[in-house]
């Protein structure tokens, strides 16, 4: 009984020590270092707070807010003082408040299907492309713009310089594509103002609208410049354009809604499709006139054309009369004819250009069917009829009469046996 | 009449004393007005470098002096200064400065563009290892390690 009660009083001495230890150390802090701590640990947990990417790790740093809180609790005096005019309360509060609304951000993104996190990761992971695609623009459109002064430059030259531009051209295409594809799999609406503000303004170190505006620029500049280029050259040019004004009008008005303020959006709007009017006028120009020069050059006499449509009329028609000129009086002359479109038909125009041409919506598959067809009804009534088939003809005719001798013959002798 | 003529004068000279009498009591007295319960407390302490002219200043409260004298009485000519001081207002309004390295405590009171030595207070022969004050009001703590001092504007209060 006597040891517990000794054991008791050396306990309560202990506690006491410590007590009082704890308090000495207490008194003996200095304020000016209690405000460096408390600063550390409130910039600690807004540091934090910016790089938490779990629920739990954002209820983790609200338990952190509120055991900060007690500890500096016998200083929200002095800390009041000193952190005027905002006083220790309000920096409590507003880490806790700003714990609360991350924890339920990430739990919505959670909800979400993580595409935030992941539209995130892919803008990040875009960034350092676009970056580098930006730095060889610039140092392209220096070169064009050389070469504009150059009357040296030739089509090898552009051809490279345009191969390069073609390939910063499709990844920005392709970028715009997939962060759209990213886009379209976030709920905009279930996102709060700001949020949707963050991520507008993420992209926007990219530029998105920017670089739309550069391709178009590059390829007018390009286009002003470089007349010398190959047919194919400017009907790939052409599906280039045909594919960039696709994407512009599936997302090119969604885009504005999200990265142009929307005082200046109608006219930044206006700004581009008036340049990619001007683009598609211009390759429109080129890309006509190189394939009607192609015609001339083989000597095949196309009616004029500047459209799809009076381009594929206007082969119909040249075949169309073909046919019947064959038709009427097919022969050596015609059959040359013939091969010379013929010739120029499978060896130029379908290995090099029906890519282009069908990737550009100027001509179909079903278009491309329909003049093969027509070509083999001109080239049977085209060729002449030739010797062989004669001696086959004659053949055939002294057969059938011989034949018919025999039968006759036949029939002879059975009337006269009958009688 | 000349009689009259010296009355007079001597009258209007008699109200010309007497308005100039009034004027230089107005002017000497001049306006009266005192603020009362002045608490000069600075709440934290300032902890400042000086630069290598001995130039220190504390953005938060604006005070800004300098300390070659206070390092010559302190440590002597040539001395080299201190990394940092630390300073304090006391509720009374008076400054105590110290630094790491000093045995003493000095006690400043503000004059115009100036803060003229009123005490200094011996603190630790040794040199303080890492000196700071709090504002204990009516007290100056100056804590150094474990130790720690209760500081009036004349000495230690313990």
């Amino acid at each position: 009984m006597e040891k517990l009660k000794i054991n008791t009083v050396l306990a309560a001495a202990l506690v006491l020590t410590l007590g009082f230890a704890g308090q000495a150390q207490a008194q003996y802090q200095s304020d000016f270092q209690v405000k460096q701590n408390f600063d550390r640990d409130h910039a600690e947990v807004l540091e934090e707070l910016k790089t938490v990417n779990t629920v739990e790790d954002a209820d983790a740093l609200l338990e952190e807010v509120n055991e900060m809180q007690m500890q500096y609790s016998d200083h929200e005096s002095f800390l009041d003082r000193v952190l005027y005019p905002e006083t220790f309360d309000q920096r409590m509060t507003n880490l806790r408040e700003l714990a609360e609304v991350t924890s339920v951000r990430l739990a919505r993104i959670g909800e979400q299907g993580d595409t935030v996190v992941v539209l995130e990761e892919r803008i990040a992971e875009l960034t350092d492309d676009a970056t580098r695609y930006q730095e060889r623009a610039d140092s392209l459109s220096r070169e064009l713009a050389a070469m504009r002064r150059s009357r040296d430059a030739n089509a090898a030259q552009a051809r490279r310089l345009r191969q390069e531009v073609n390939e910063r051209d499709e990844f920005i295409i392709k970028m715009v594509d997939s962060i759209f594809v990213a886009y379209e799999n976030v709920d905009l609406e279930s996102l709060s103002p700001a949020e949707v503000s963050e991520l507008a303004m993420e992209i926007d170190a990219q530029n998105v609208l920017g670089y739309i505006e550069s391709v178009v620029d590059n390829n007018i500049s390009f286009l002003d410049t470089h007349t010398e280029l190959s047919t194919r050259d400017f009907l790939n040019l052409y599906s280039v354009q045909v594919e960039f004004e696709r994407m512009w009008e599936n997302m090119g008005r969604e885009l504005a809604d999200i990265y142009v303020s929307e005082t200046n959006r109608e006219e930044r709007l206006s700004g581009i499709v008036e340049k990619i009017d001007q683009w598609e006028m211009l390759i429109d120009d080129a890309a006509w006139t190189t394939l009607a020069d192609a015609f001339e050059q083989n000597d095949i006499d196309l009616a004029p054309f500047s459209s799809s449509m009076e381009f594929y009329t206007s082969l119909n028609n040249y075949l169309d009369d073909a046919i019947a000129r064959a038709e009427e009086s097919g022969g050596d002359e015609e059959m040359a004819d013939y091969q010379q479109f013929s010739d120029f038909w499978f060896n130029d125009v379908k290995p090099r250009w029906q890519e282009y041409l069908i990737s550009a919506n100027l001509m179909t598959y079903e278009n491309f069917n329909t003049i093969d067809e027509k070509l083999t009804e001109w080239r049977l009534y085209a060729q002449p009829t030739s010797y062989t088939t004669l001696i086959f003809l004659g053949l055939a005719v002294i057969i059938a009469l011989v034949l018919l001798g025999l039968w006759l013959k036949e029939r002879g002798t059975k009337n006269n046996s009958n009688r | 009449m000349l009689k009259t003529m010296i009355s007079k004068k001597h009258l209007s000279f008699l109200g010309k004393l007497s308005a100039a009498t009034l004027l230089v009591f107005t002017v000497a007295c001049g306006p009266s007005l005192t603020l009362t319960d002045v608490d000069y407390a600075q709440p934290m302490e300032s902890v400042v470098s000086p630069d290598q002219n001995g130039n220190v200043e504390d953005p938060r409260t604006g005070v800004s002096f300098n300390i070659t004298a206070l390092n010559v009485e302190e440590r002597g000519e040539d001395a080299s200064l201190p990394d940092h001081i630390r300073f304090i207002r006391s509720r009374e309004g008076y400054y105590f400065v110290t630094a790491p390295g000093y045995s003493n405590v000095y006690v400043f009171e503000s004059a115009e563009r100036s803060l003229e030595l009123y005490e200094i207070i011996e603190v630790s022969e040794a040199g303080l290892a890492d000196p700071a004050f709090n504002q204990r009001s009516p007290q100056i703590q100056l804590l150094d390690g474990d130790t720690e001092y209760r500081l009036t504007k004349d000495g230690l209060a313990n």
